[in-house]
Order: structure tokens, then C-alpha cells, then sequence
């Protein structure tokens, strides 16, 4: 067996797992569904460390299902992007499943529909062919609408049904722009769609007719997918489904999901070479940061407020994806950078956050909890908020600096930047609230003696997150030279320059970060005054209804449409 | 003529799933949408032959097998999603009473998370 066959397991062995949680679930066994989900991430993660050493010699690893070669068959493809993200679901799923152990109010078929999250995730990833994506996603979809609807409470219920339909359109626009794909090239592979078809290059050769329906088809394609990885205007389902899921969903959907999406993009703008569509993002990023952490600001559930900052970390994301336009490959690498670094202080402000529901069984930053959280749980929450405010000596600071550092010649996109990371400041010190002390004990209702206690698992998993960010902000070079650059090197995108990194810890970036956080400081006791307090709980208060949430979607597709210059 | 009609169902569908109020006629109108999108692909597929992909000898002319074998899939993931979002639609009506958006969007107004 060569190491290539190894590649379906990745997919199969959560799969498989899958199968017998369900089976533990009629027999009653919880332990067994949750030995079996973990032993399964376990696993993934050790074929991936086996297959890095081939994965360098070669390049990148494929396997033919049924021995069909590309044209005919369904083919996985591995190459550097593909394993890096693998890498990252695979750690990020065990520290949340060790949460979801250590709260231990799931059963089992929550394992199965985590599991099969997982296997969504992993054919998202390692598939070259349109439709198989498709399927993937959707698989991926259909699981984390019951993972937030799990609670079956009322808010978690219709933000489910609201991220349905809102998901559904969107994947309709997917297979529309499938459709169009097929009909001008005759082909569903992403690895055959460039070359001879492409938009790039090979445009010129190209009747205008077929290229123009292939623009359509990548900016439908661009939403689909987009959808998931909630930029502005299609983050409309995002804040309400992270915020209503349970906490180690959300770190998971938040950590995980959403990037596999964008990568998702990724790959589909790498295939169709459409420099139109993916240079839309240089804009749309930091408008999404500024837009989304300005109603983060506003929130004043804990949860929704990480969840409005997810979508502002995936502007940052998208705009380093898009300054790649015109910066090249260096860019990628900020871009996947920070990828890694939001998916690791995400999944631990999460948790953190989550554990701190868990002890004072109170979400709302305005009222005061049963009873005070363990202050140690405050070291695990400031090393999330340290990094997301891009503090030294987190993972946070690095990827931060190195997205900045691309916009320097546009001042008026670096001023949404900058803006936005005194915001971000801003709203970590107004989440540190949740660490109030409660007060006075109040009159307890019989539940005094009884103080839920944090089992060991959830310490445990918080602190692998939070040695995690550290060790991305201590080795940047590290984490850089083994995991981002070789991942974007192999993408078709040629080798990065490696200028871009050469010096993250000098003195006016640490000056830059130390001068945010403290701006932050003043922005925070300026929303604090009667008068700034008074305009975000105006601000707080908007909700957009669905119907205008579905409207959005179309009109992404007009907007990617006619902006990429193909209607 | 068939094109016309495709394009006809997948404006309704957007249309109701946008202006109607009740859920139940949303999921209903994506499941029209679902549909559409299946009947377009096999619609464009039958334009390339004109006998079924079964190579018997004789047989020249054979339709593009794949669109076929792809909406099969299709197919299958749509029923899936409706019957979630159906049942999710129940759930709610147990829980507010209601399948109304408009009146889901009030009860909700001043929820958190």
C-alpha cells in the first residue's frame, strides 16, 4: 500500500466512526461513541504526520477512487494547503471534543453529526472536482444546522432555519454556477479547468462568449461557497447561529468551518485564474473588518460578540487574500497565516468564554451570574484576547503585522485596518466583564453547595489552545517556514518571496500593536459614557429580517457579477 | 421553449422564497428551486444525443451521461435538506407557536444570541 491510498481513510475513518456512534447510541453506550469519535481525529491526525515526508518529496499526493484516472473518475488531491488545513481542523476538533467531554452533556448522536462535520470538512478540502465539493459542502451544511439547533432552544432553532435557507440559496447559486462551468468547458475538475480554459492566461485565445460565462460561473461559484466564509454583505446568518450553537460547536464552526469555506474560494479563484473577482476582496475585506467589529462593539451577549468578531477576523483574512492580486504570493502567506492564528485564539476565546457560562450560568455582559468564575480561567481568556487585539507575544501580533505591512502604500484601506484593531481592543476589555465578581451570594434557590465545577478535560483543552497561540507568537519562523509557506508554495501561485517575513518583532510594530490596545482602552471608556453607551444600544438593536438577508445574497451575485466585469 | 420554463420556475422560486411570509412556503419554494436546478441539468444534457448512454451495439448517438448521474445526487441531498428544514420548522412551531416571519422576527427582537 502506497502512502497515496491512505488519502480516502482521511475521509472514511470519521465516516466510519460516524457509523458506530449511531450504533452506541441504540445500545446506550456513551462512552463508547465518545472513545471511538476521539480515537478517529486521533488517527486523521497521525496519517497526516505520516504523510508529510512523502508530501515534501513530491509536491502533492493524489489518488484515483476505483483506479479512474482524472477525466472519468473522482480524484483526492493532497497537496500542501490541503494538509496544513487538515492539520488545523484535526487539532482544533480533538481540543474541542475534549471540551465537549468535559462539559459531558452531549450524547451520542452529537458525536455523529460533529464526526460527520468532520468529514465534510476533510472532502472540502482534498477534492479537485466541482461537484464533489458540492456534496461535501453540503454534507458539512446539513450537519452544523443540527449541531446549533442541538440545544433545541428557541433562539438556536430559528438561527438554524435562518442559516438554512439563507446556506440553501446560496449552494443554488453553486450549482447554477456548476452548470455554466460544465456547458463552456465540459469539465468539472479544478485541475483541468485552468490551462487551455483558463481565464487568465488562455483568456485571450477564448471566444468572448465562453469566457464571460465562466466569470458568471466563478463569481456564482464565489458566492456559493462565500456564504460559509461570511464576508460582508453574506455574514448575515453568522453572529445569531455561532452565538446560539453549543460552545465547542462554535469554536469548531468558528475556528474550522468558516476557513475551510474560504479555502474553498481559494481554490476555485486559483482554478479560474479570476484575478477580477479575487481583487473585489482587497476591498471587501477591510470594509467587513471595520463594519463587523463595529457591531461586535455594539453586542451585548458574549457570544454574539465573538461571533460578530469572527466575521471581522475573516475580513482581515479576505483582504490579505485579495491584496495577493497585486502583492503576489506573500500576500497568501499573510493570508493563511492568519487563518491559523484566528482559528487557534477563536476556538480559545470560545471556550474560554464558554467555560465561564458553564460556572456562572450567565451569558450577558450587563447582568451578573449564580456565582464568579475561577480567576485562573482569566489567564486562558486574555491569551485569546491578547492575540485577536494583535498583542505581543501571541500568534495574534504576527499574522497581524504581516497583513499590515501589505496595505502601507493605500491609506485608506490601512485606516480601516487600523480602526478596526482599535476596536477589536475596544470590545475584548468590554468582554472582559463576563469575569465580574458576582457581588453579594444571591438568595440561591436550593442550589448553593452545588457550584458547577470544570472538569479537567476543559482545563486541559483551553490549555493546549491557548500554549498553541503562544508558541505561534514565540516561533514565527517556525510556524511560517514549516506549515504556511510550503501550503501556499505548492498552489500554483509560484514560490513566496520570504521578504514579507524577515522582521515581524521590530520596534515600531510592537510600538504600532502597544498603541492600538491602548487607543482601545479610551475607545472603551468612551462607549462607556452615557452618550456613546446610549448610540450602541441603538446599534445593538438592528437586526436585519430574513427576507432582506436572502435579498443580500442575490444581490452578491449581481454585485460579484457586474464588479468582475462579466454581466 | 423548455429554457423559458426553467428560467420561469427558478424566478418563482427566488420570488417566493423571498416575499412569501410563511416558512413552510419558503421550504417549499427552495424545494421548487432544488428542483429547477435539476430539471436545467438534465434538460442540458438531453440537447447532446439523442439515445440513452447504454452502449449496446447500434447505439451512436448517446446523451452526455454525466449531468444524469450528477442530478441523481442532487436529487438525493435536496430531499435531505428539506426534510431538516421541515422538521426544524416544527420544532419552532412547538416552541413560538408560529411560522410566520414576521411574527418569529418580533418574538425575537430582543433576544441574545
Amino acid at each position: 500500500m502506497t502512502m497515496a491510498e491512505t488519502l480516502p481513510l482521511l475521509i472514511l475513518l470519521p465516516f466510519t466512526a460516524s457509523l458506530l456512534c449511531l450504533l452506541a447510541r441504540f445500545l446506550n453506550r456513551f462512552l463508547l461513541a465518545q472513545i471511538v469519535t476521539a480515537v478517529s481525529v486521533a488517527a486523521s491526525l497521525l496519517i497526516l504526520g505520516l504523510l508529510l515526508p512523502v508530501l515534501r518529496d513530491q509536491g502533492m499526493l493524489t489518488y484515483s477512487i476505483g483506479g479512474w484516472p482524472e477525466p472519468l473518475g473522482i480524484t483526492l488531491y493532497l497537496d500542501g494547503l490541503a494538509w496544513t488545513a487538515s492539520v488545523m481542523g484535526a487539532v482544533l476538533s480533538l481540543c474541542a471534543l475534549l471540551f465537549a467531554f468535559g462539559e459531558g452533556s452531549y450524547r451520542s448522536d452529537f458525536y455523529f453529526f460533529f464526526l460527520m462535520l468532520l468529514a465534510g470538512m476533510e472532502g472540502v478540502i482534498l477534492t479537485g472536482d466541482l461537484f464533489n465539493m458540492f456534496v461535501f459542502i453540503e454534507i458539512v451544511s446539513i450537519s452544523s444546522y443540527i449541531l446549533i439547533a442541538y440545544s433545541l432552544t428557541r433562539n438556536s432553532l430559528w438561527a438554524s432555519l435562518r442559516y438554512l435557507l439563507l446556506s440553501s440559496l446560496g449552494i443554488a447559486f453553486f450549482l447554477l454556477g456548476l452548470f455554466l462551468v460544465y456547458r463552456s468547458t465540459g469539465t468539472l475538475s479544478l485541475h483541468l479547468i485552468p490551462g487551455s480554459f483558463g481565464l487568465g492566461e488562455g483568456a485571450a485565445n477564448l471566444p468572448v462568449s465562453v469566457s464571460r460565462s465562466l466569470g458568471l460561473a466563478a463569481a456564482m461559484l464565489t458566492v456559493g461557497v462565500g456564504l460559509k466564509a461570511a464576508f460582508v454583505p453574506l455574514h448575515t446568518w453568522l453572529p445569531a447561529a455561532h452565538a446560539a450553537a453549543p460552545h465547542p460547536v462554535s469554536a469548531l464552526l468558528s475556528g474550522v468551518m468558516i476557513k475551510i469555506s474560504f479555502l474553498a474560494v481559494w481554490r476555485i479563484l486559483t482554478a479560474f485564474g479570476s484575478i477580477e473577482v479575487q481583487s473585489l476582496f482587497r476591498f471587501l475585506g477591510p470594509f467587513t473588518a471595520l463594519f463587523a467589529v463595529v457591531l461586535a462593539l455594539s453586542q451585548t451577549d458574549s457570544k454574539r460578540l465573538l461571533a460578530y468578531h469572527s466575521v471581522s477576523q475573516m475580513g482581515l483574512i479576505a483582504a490579505a487574500y485579495g491584496a495577493a492580486s497585486r502583492a503576489g504570493s506573500g500576500a497568501l502567506v499573510a493570508s493563511l497565516a492568519h487563518i491559523l492564528s484566528h482559528s487557534m485564539f477563536k476556538s480559545l476565546l470560545f471556550l474560554s468564554v464558554g467555560a465561564v457560562i458553564h460556572v456562572s450560568g450567565e451569558r450577558d455582559l450587563e447582568k451578573r451570574g449564580r456565582s464568579s468564575s475561577p480567576p485562573w480561567l482569566l489567564i486562558f481568556f486574555l491569551a485569546g484576547a491578547f492575540s485577536i487585539s494583535g498583542l505581543p507575544p501571541f500568534n495574534g501580533f504576527v499574522s497581524k503585522t504581516l497583513i499590515s505591512s501589505l496595505f502601507k502604500t493605500e491609506p485608506v484601506l490601512a485606516t480601516a485596518l487600523r480602526l478596526t484593531a482599535v476596536g477589536t481592543a475596544a470590545s475584548m476589555i468590554k468582554l472582559s466583564g463576563i469575569f465580574r465578581w458576582s457581588g453579594k451570594r444571591s438568595i440561591s434557590l436550593g442550589s448553593e453547595g452545588e457550584k458547577p465545577r470544570l472538569s479537567p478535560f476543559c482545563i486541559a483543552s483551553l490549555s493546549v489552545l491557548a500554549l498553541l497561540c503562544l508558541a505561534g507568537g514565540v516561533l514565527p519562523r517556525l510556524v511560517l517556514e514549516n506549515l504556511i509557506v510550503p501550503a501556499v508554495g505548492s498552489s500554483k501561485f509560484g514560490t513566496p518571496t520570504g521578504s514579507l517575513y524577515g522582521s515581524i518583532y521590530t520596534a515600531r510594530h510592537l510600538a504600532e500593536s502597544l498603541a492600538y490596545a491602548a487607543l482601545g482602552g479610551m475607545l472603551y471608556l468612551f462607549i462607556r459614557s452615557p452618550f456613546g453607551s446610549r448610540w450602541l444600544r441603538r446599534l445593538g438593536r438592528l437586526r436585519l429580517s430574513l427576507d432582506g438577508a436572502l435579498l443580500l445574497v442575490v444581490a452578491a451575485v449581481v454585485m460579484f457579477a457586474v464588479l468582475g466585469g462579466y454581466l | 421553449m423548455a429554457g423559458a420554463i426553467i428560467l420561469l420556475l427558478v424566478l418563482v422560486a427566488v420570488a417566493g422564497l423571498i416575499l412569501t411570509d410563511n416558512l413552510i412556503k419558503k421550504v417549499v419554494s427552495l424545494s421548487i428551486l432544488n428542483s429547477a436546478l435539476v430539471i436545467l441539468f438534465v434538460w442540458a444534457g438531453s440537447l447532446s444525443g439523442s439515445e440513452a448512454p447504454i452502449l449496446l451495439p447500434g447505439v451512436l448517438d448517446i446523451v452526455d451521461p454525466l449531468p444524469q448521474a450528477v442530478m441523481l445526487t442532487a436529487i438525493v441531498i435536496g430531499i435531505c435538506l428539506t426534510a431538516v428544514a421541515l422538521a426544524i420548522v416544527l420544532r419552532i412551531h412547538k416552541c413560538y407557536g408560529t411560522v410566520s416571519r414576521r411574527r418569529l422576527e418580533e418574538l425575537t427582537k430582543n433576544d441574545d444570541g
